[in-house]
């Protein structure tokens, strides 16, 4: 038994299984409550009979809501059936098939209007008008569905969306002159589309879907060695970067560009994973405060990923000065690689001597831009206290 | 629809994925919840305590059934209902205070002035005396202390329900102590509707109106609901010889390590779909089965 156990229910506009009237009354029936049926012509009278056999109910009367007396004999039906009725489902819209093409302006026609009006709108306060006696002293419900073409243009939707406004406003004028009598309505339901709100993705770490996507690319490309992306990077630049008075030699911009391909990987790589491993109750602080995209970034995930994104960008530095002494080497920018390798090309006796210093002083500047980083991290870390090494 | 329910959980179902098929954590929870009531959820641990306040926060979504709040269903997290987490979950990289404002901020901005949203911080930090600690980051402040500061960030919140998950399991007998007769004098003072998740037989009795006792899972589902009916102010002193005092305790423990000790034993007959012992209807310190 469920929350609706003893509930009476009237699902007026069931065609098809595919009608959210049907979504409705198979809920309804799972959580107990009794439904009857209507069905607008004999056509459909057969397969209305069945699903109602499904949800165990063998109340189905004819109605065309365009007919008063048929919406009246049908009430009549339910009201000797049941001695009083709870819910009344009210899952109708019609618009004629040329109204639903094209523009709006040519395609809407005085006529189209009317029964689009009649069918949509009218029709839920007819409902409400007959069903008011059976609802008396029960806090009934009356539902209608709407859609967001009934406040928005929508292509195509039309004079429908013309109708859903008027029904959205006779759901407010119902409920404000029969809701002192205990009756309740509700259009609350835009059924489509039915969004389930994708939220919070800072790049990879916050989605695991853009996060599986770009992974293997990261992957394959972390690996590749400086020297393979040298010359891929020096006919490119050769070929671009054509000027009589470039701002930077070709040799530079050469060693530059193949230094960022070779240092990305590993920021990119710690960032993710901090991103993605951010506390989860501190997430759900986020999520119970509702706080939006900006500042759940802002004030929790980048504060808690800061460590992991300095240690990538630790490596990221020491992978480019490594880089960047190669690159110099084989792209001929003037700096300590090509000294290096001068000095070992011209063969003098001093060379070794020279190649010994410019070693160690690598190694220093290496040393220092750690250090550097470091002292970075620890004025912007939130937290003093981590022992940085 | 009764609208003296401020809070119900009805037919609460979940289902967790898992590599073998769905696992089904809770099945058919029905619960109806007064306002200002303090409720303990009880039982052995992975029982789905933790799921089914979790489903009341909005952090978890019921395959079946649902949650409403003043005739509103529940599908996410929202201010109105605030969390205490197990392990405080204070920003570590602001101060008491900040966190607190951090909620305060959301949950108030364009309603409070600037001197107004400090004087409320400054309240609630009050409420759980820890003004003294205001400018202290949650990393130089003992466990007490950062979870009386969460306690503090959900109070500023105004929530309607306050959800407790075991908030003093992680400390020392003495500070729980402590931070329960706080909690009982907020509750007191506010009537916010509390949901605590607890381990401890005492505390539960001590602090509340009803327990709800979970049967084991999978498939938990509420066993039985004790009816605490202890006159307020509680005093845990006068308390510890008092007799109904240490019926009630007995009744959950005996649940908790007799009738739940064996899963697979037979269960309660279920009452049928209204099945909840009301606040208002009971009238002697008795216990109902209610469900299996």
């Amino acid at each position: 038994m469920g929350f609706m156990a003893g509930k009476r229910a009237l699902i007026v506009g069931l065609a098809s299984k595919r009608s959210i009237a049907w979504g409705i009354s198979q809920a309804m029936a799972r959580e107990g409550a009794e439904l009857a049926f209507t069905y607008q012509t004999d056509k459909l009278k057969p397969r209305v009979e069945k699903m109602a056999a499904e949800v165990g109910s063998s109340l189905v009367f004819p109605m065309d809501v365009a007919y008063d007396e048929q919406i009246d004999a049908a009430f009549a039906g339910v009201g000797d059936a049941w001695d009083g009725l709870d819910i009344v489902v009210h899952s109708v819209g019609y618009a004629p098939r040329e109204e639903l093409a094209g523009g709006f302006v040519d395609s809407t026609t005085r006529e189209g209007f009317r029964i689009a009006h009649d069918i949509s709108a009218y029709s839920f306060v007819a409902l409400a008008k007959a069903a008011k006696p059976l609802l008396k002293g029960r806090s009934g419900a009356l539902l209608t569905l709407s859609y967001l073409g009934a406040v928005r243009a929508i292509p195509s939707y039309n004079v429908m969306g013309l109708a859903k406004a008027s029904l959205e406003s006779a759901v407010r004028f119902l409920a404000y002159d029969l809701g002192s009598e205990g009756i309740r309505f509700s259009d609350a339901y835009s059924p489509a589309p039915i969004c389930t709100p994708a939220r919070r993705s800072i790049l990879c770490g916050m989605s695991a879907t853009l996060y599986k996507a770009l992974n293997p690319l990261i992957q394959v490309f972390k690996p590749v060695s400086p020297l393979a992306w040298l010359p891929i990077v020096t006919m490119v630049v050769s070929a671009v970067y054509v000027s009589k008075d470039p701002m930077f030699a070709k040799s530079f911009l050469t060693s530059a560009i193949t230094v960022t391909l070779c240092c990305l990987w590993p920021t990119i790589i710690n960032t993710t994973v901090g991103v993605s491993s951010v506390d989860k109750d501190l997430m759900n602080v986020g999520r119970v405060l509702r706080l939006n995209w900006l500042t759940t970034t802002l004030k929790i995930v980048l504060p808690s990923s800061i460590p992991m994104m300095f240690t990538g960008l630790r490596l990221s530095l020491g992978i480019g000065w490594m880089v960047l002494i190669a690159a110099e080497m084989l792209a001929q920018n003037p700096g300590l690689g090509k000294f290096v390798w001068d000095e070992f090309q011209n063969g003098s006796s001093n060379s070794l001597a020279r190649i010994m210093v410019a070693v160690i002083v690598i190694g220093l500047i290496g040393f220092l831009l750690d250090r550097s980083m470091l002292y970075l991290q620890s004025r912007v870390s939130w937290d003093k206290n981590a022992v940085l090494r | 629809m009764n609208e003296q329910h401020h809070l119900e959980l009805s037919k609460v179902t979940i289902d967790f994925p898992t590599d073998s098929g769905p696992f089904r954590a809770l099945e058919d929870v029905n619960l109806k919840i007064g306002k200002g009531e303090f409720i303990s959820l009880i039982g052995h641990s992975g029982c789905g305590k933790s799921t089914v306040l979790n489903i009341v926060a909005g952090l978890h979504q019921a395959t079946e059934g649902g949650v409403i709040l003043n005739g509103r269903e529940v599908n996410e997290p929202g201010p109105e209902r605030a969390v205490v987490f197990q392990h405080h979950s204070l920003l570590p990289w602001l101060t008491a205070y900040e966190n607190v404002q951090l909620a305060v901020d959301q949950v108030f901005k364009g309603k409070k002035s600037k001197a107004e949203i400090k004087e409320w911080i400054e309240h609630n930090l009050e409420l759980v005396h820890m003004m003294h600690a205001r400018d202290k980051r949650p990393d130089e402040i003992s466990g007490g202390m950062k979870q009386r500061v969460g306690i503090a960030r959900a109070l500023a919140m105004q929530p309607e329900v306050l959800l407790m998950d075991e908030p003093f399991g992680a400390l020392d007998a003495l500070t729980r102590a402590h931070l329960q007769d706080s909690l009982m004098e907020i509750h007191a003072a506010l009537g916010n509707t509390v949901i605590m998740i607890t381990h401890d037989v005492d505390e539960a009795v001590l602090l509340s109106d009803r327990i709800v006792m979970m049967s084991n899972g999978p498939a938990a589902t509420i066993g039985e609901i004790l009816n605490i009916e202890l006159s307020r102010p509680r005093d845990r002193l006068t308390l510890a010889d008092d007799p109904t005092y240490n019926h009630y305790r007995s009744e959950v423990l005996k649940f908790l390590y007799e009738r739940q000790r064996r899963p697979g034993e037979e269960k309660p007959q279920i009452a049928g779909s209204d099945n909840i012992v009301d606040r208002e209807e009971s009238e002697s310190p008795s216990l109902r089965v209610v469900a299996s």
